[in-house]
């Protein structure tokens, strides 16, 4: 399912390879006692795609494993959590509709 | 503009004239804070009219000015926004900036520039005036956004915007590369009073919301000032970590790769109140916000997360197609309903059909290009199929024909036994993916206890012994069927095979010693005694704890057989030293071994009514038996005792005894006494029991736990046929019982079948009021796809009976057409002659309709009045009645 490729920050085009090396640098970087909630997500993920069988399983009956669709869509928005991005200054002022313009007297 | 326009606005004027300027002016402060400056332009020129010489007008009217010349610029008004910011200017010649309040200082920055607010707050500290803390944040955010730094020179050299000023420029460019915590660290130096303070906070919650940091970020926004500058991506991480507050704007969303999350409560929202519409309208735009690198994939995936909603009613399971085919692009619109229909089926496995999973197959190629996944994903949908058909006891003799033509093209060839459907689903699931060894164990689980499919079921073995060498339980499987049919040489193979892939294996141990006890079985049946106790003794060598009781009574049996004396002398002294409860289960499992014997020539009847009479007189024994003791007495016998005893149940023999037994039970224990039973099919005893304990009761005393195996009894038994008595248990239950409720109904799931086998499993009883789950209630899929139309059983019956149901009274020429025409419906489902069993199974299929219910019922009345029952046929009359047809005396 596209959620365990995103929680591994990977496209589902991913080989089993990529999958592997992946995780394995993921739990590095998340250990269970910084943030387990995260760590508990990567492994979920990673079995889920660990191999051939439980790939195609996770592929055409994944969403099944939530029961529920508040579950599935809750699940497929945290695992793209993981792609927040951090703009620069610049593009959030813009965003925000603040001018940064000298004289265009925005408020702040 | 129309007339009536014009004098409604003369109106308003007019009667804003009568307004006093003072709350012109506070209406205006409304008017500009809600960012309505033509309006608040407007108020302050009619405040203006009615006293010119208020102090707070050159301000608001300078503030209203620039708001409105902005929101004329954003309008693309160059000329018209240049005219208002002279007006604005010629405003603020006019403010009197040292009477200034720190509030009315706010909104002046708010609205000048930055360069000009410097200049003029500037000015104010000069005259000696204390700083406003408030403000010098506010125009250090100014500062930040707008980078007018020159004009910082008009402060003193230490005043903290001066003073902090390089560090934040020096920084900037850090932050507009979006290289945040550079930029924590060029700002090390800023301390918490500076008024740049907020802008260190802010960088700090941006690498915390980077990293995914929630908590860290949820503190910062506790310390981030109310009113600061980035009002709107503040709110937005306050909405993702506290899931409270307003969202901020799409453009703020997207750029903070959050705009996801607020798409997808709106589409929760959507899905939960079954709007198609807005579902329809949700989901491109979150699918690109989630994956803009491959919206349709996304696409898929929150088709899917809709498709899960069926089951809860909230999305029609007819809408689905539709969504699909408009949303995802033509070639992947078979695939991905079928897909959604798999899914389905998965969380409702009432709603079991084969249809979806042979359009899917047909289309693997779009999901799974490469052919070893291809091959995988084709075993996974089979077994998922068996695996579901099992989960909902499919019986599948009662397969429509549609469905049947289904399976005929998910398993390419022609289904000639119905009854065989999940074995051959199972089995083309393994051929596809062979490595699957979950799969072998549950197809053998399928043809477990089949005699019918034993060669299939050794095959079965055979080929996952082959695949799996490293794996003890096909030898062991093979060894213990070897032994059923007496083939000794091969079962000790097997088992020599098995140990060769766990020397340590108890279970082989155990099956080798079986194996002796088998042996010696068939010596003593063929008078070989003394062969019988050779293996006998061979099986004790081994030393296995688990068969000590089974062969202390092989050799009770053996010395009663081989002496030919009376039993009860031979027995009686074995027995004394055996504490009560194992002293009545051996006696008991004697007992059971010599009914199983007796059609052989040795064994005799005198010798069972002797060891009967000795159990008898050990009824005082009873007084001794703790609740542990009373289920151990009557617990079934291990399977893998299967190959020495035709039936494991040993409780018939203490039939007798059950009353006594179960009054010395409570709660948990009575339970399990119950379950013993009803797994041997015994309903009578424990209906019987329940009522004992509900007699004399008042309704709110009795057990609901009771009451819900009342129930479950009377349904099996065909005396209920709809939810009715559930609802009233559940209804009265409490959370608690609830609870207790839930558990039982997973224990009863186990002896039941057909309709409340999957009430019980799913806790939902309504099923047992609805029509047929069986067939259908599936995902509408092309009929070109599905092999067409079919009939249904009970569609073929509601033809029958609706005749009937458009004359209530019908006359006695009409009832018999209808009986015989209901007879002729018997002949065609192949019932004539049918088993009592599988009368019922169909009676209670055909009933779970509450209309064909009624009709049938009231067809037995009138036929009752009529006086026609006698010449019903068995079959019919059993349809009509739910009961069997009485033979005539004669």
């Amino acid at each position: 399912m596209l959620a365990h490729y995103w929680a591994l920050g990977l496209s589902p085009t991913a080989s089993q390879e990529e999958i592997r090396q992946c995780y394995l640098q993921l739990i590095r970087t998340h250990p269970p006692s910084r943030n387990p909630e995260r760590f508990q997500q990567i492994t979920a993920a990673y079995e889920a795609l660990k191999d051939v069988r439980s790939r195609v399983e996770s592929a055409i009956f994944g969403m099944a494993q939530y029961g529920d669709f508040e579950l599935a869509l809750a699940a497929l928005v945290q695992a793209r959590a993981v792609q927040r991005k951090t703009p620069g200054l610049q593009t959030l002022l813009a965003a925000e509709g603040k001018a940064t313009m000298k004289g265009d007297g925005k408020d702040g | 503009m129309p007339k009536h326009s014009r004098r409604e606005r003369k109106r308003k004027r007019l009667k804003q004239r009568r307004v006093p300027p003072k709350h012109l002016l506070a209406q205006a402060r409304q008017s500009l804070t809600e960012g309505d400056g033509r309006r608040a332009l407007d108020l302050l020129r009619q405040a203006q009219h009615g006293d010119p010489a208020l102090e707070e007008l050159p301000l608001l009217l300078f503030c209203a000015c620039m708001q409105r010349a902005r929101q004329l610029a954003e309008k693309g008004l160059a000329k018209e926004a240049a005219a208002m910011r002279t007006s604005a200017a010629q405003h603020r010649v006019s403010i009197a900036f040292q009477p200034l309040a720190e509030e009315d200082w706010l909104q002046y920055i708010r609205h000048a520039d930055g360069a000009e607010a410097l200049a003029d707050y500037a000015d104010y500290l000069q005259a000696q005036r204390s700083p406003i803390p408030q403000v010098e944040r506010m125009l250090a955010d100014r500062l930040v956004i707008q980078r007018c730094w020159q004009g910082l020179e008009v402060f003193a050299a230490d005043h903290p915007l001066r003073r902090d000023a390089g560090q934040v420029e020096s920084s900037l460019e850090a932050m507009d590369a979006g290289d945040w915590e550079r930029a924590v660290g060029l700002l090390g130096g800023i301390g918490r009073r500076s008024p740049f303070a907020a802008w260190r906070l802010f960088c700090k919650a941006m690498v915390c919301f980077g990293t995914g940091d929630d908590e860290g970020l949820r503190r910062i926004l506790d310390l981030l000032p109310a009113d600061f500058a980035l009002t709107h991506t503040v709110a937005e991480w306050r909405r993702l970590c506290t899931g409270e507050g307003v969202a901020g704007p799409a453009a703020v969303q997207q750029v903070l790769g959050t705009a996801s999350a607020a798409l997808a409560d709106q589409l929760g929202e959507a899905i939960h109140k079954g709007r198609l519409r807005d579902i329809e309208r949700l989901i491109p735009g979150l699918a690109v916000a989630l994956y803009p690198e491959e919206p349709l994939q996304a696409q898929m995936a929150l088709l899917q997360v809709v498709g899960l909603a069926v089951p809860r009613n909230k999305v029609p399971i007819e809408a689905i197609p539709g969504l699909v085919q408009r949303l995802l692009p033509t070639e992947r619109v078979a695939s991905a309903t079928a897909q959604i229909g798999l899914l389905i089926q998965q969380l409702a496995p009432d709603r079991w059909d084969p249809g979806p999973a042979a359009v899917y197959l047909d289309l693997l190629s779009v999901a799974f290009p490469h052919a070893p996944d291809r091959a995988v994903a084709r075993g996974r949908v089979l077994e998922a199929m068996a695996r579901t058909g099992h989960k909902v006891g499919l019986q599948p003799d009662f397969l429509p024909y549609e469905m049947i033509e289904s399976l005929a093209a998910l398993l390419d060839e022609r289904l000639d036994d119905p009854g065989m459907v999940l074995a051959l689903l199972m089995t083309a699931s393994l051929a596809a993916d062979p490595d699957n060894r979950e799969g072998y164990r549950f197809l053998l689980d399928l043809l477990r206890g089949h005699s019918e499919y034993q060669a299939k079921f050794e095959k079965t073995l055979c080929a996952m012994a082959a695949r799996f060498p490293d794996d003890p339980d096909p030898h062991l499987e093979l060894a213990a069927l070897h032994y059923a049919k007496n083939a000794y040489r091969r079962a000790e193979k097997s088992l020599a095979e098995g140990r060769k892939c766990a020397p340590h294996d108890e279970r082989l141990l155990d099956m080798q010693a079986v194996g002796f006890l088998k042996s010696a079985d068939q010596s003593r049946k063929r008078g070989r005694f003394k062969l019988a106790a050779q293996d006998l003794q061979r099986a004790e060598d081994l030393e296995r704890p688990r068969l000590v009781f089974v062969l202390r009574v092989k050799r009770l049996l053996l010395a009663v057989v081989s002496a030919g004396g009376d039993a009860a002398e031979i027995v009686a002294p074995h027995l004394e030293g055996l504490p009560p409860s194992a002293r009545l289960r051996t006696l008991a499992l004697l007992l059971h071994d010599l009914a199983e014997n007796s059609h052989i020539k040795n064994v005799k009847p005198e010798m069972g009514n002797a060891l009967k009479a000795l159990l008898d007189r050990q009824v005082t024994v009873l007084e001794q038996l703790g609740p542990d003791a009373v289920l151990e007495l009557i617990a079934p016998l291990p399977a893998d005792f299967r190959i020495l005893y035709d039936r494991l149940q040993i409780a018939p023999v203490l039939a007798d005894w059950w009353t006594a037994l179960m009054e010395r039970l409570e709660e948990d224990h009575l339970l399990a006494f119950f379950d013993i039973l009803l797994a041997g099919d015994q309903h009578a005893p424990v209906r019987a029991e329940i009522n004992r304990r509900l007699r004399g009761r008042q309704k709110a005393q009795r057990d609901p736990l009771l009451l819900f195996y009342l129930a479950a009894i009377r349904y099996q038994e065909g005396q209920d046929y709809d939810s009715r008595r559930f609802a009233e248990v559940l209804d009265a239950a409490d959370a608690a019982d609830q609870t207790r409720l839930r558990a039982a109904a997973m224990r009863l799931a186990n002896y039941a079948h057909g309709p409340l086998r999957q009430a019980l499993q799913q806790f939902r009883f309504d099923v047992l009021d609805w029509p047929v789950p069986l067939f259908g209630g599936g995902l509408p899929l092309p009929a070109d796809l599905l092999g067409g139309e079919g009939g249904s059983l009970e569609g073929a019956l509601e033809v029958l009976l609706d005749d009937a149901a458009e004359s209530p009274e019908l006359s006695d020429g009409e009832l018999v057409d209808e009986l015989s025409e209901l007879e002729a419906f018997i002949d065609e489902n192949s019932l004539r002659g049918a088993p009592l069993a599988t009368l019922k199974e169909f009676a209670s299929v055909l009933k779970s309709s509450q209309q064909t219910r009624r009709d049938l019922e009231r067809i037995g009345r009138e036929c009752e009045a009529a006086d026609l029952s006698d010449d019903l046929s068995p079959e019919l009359y059993f349809l009509l009645f739910a009961r069997k047809k009485k033979k005539k005396h004669r």
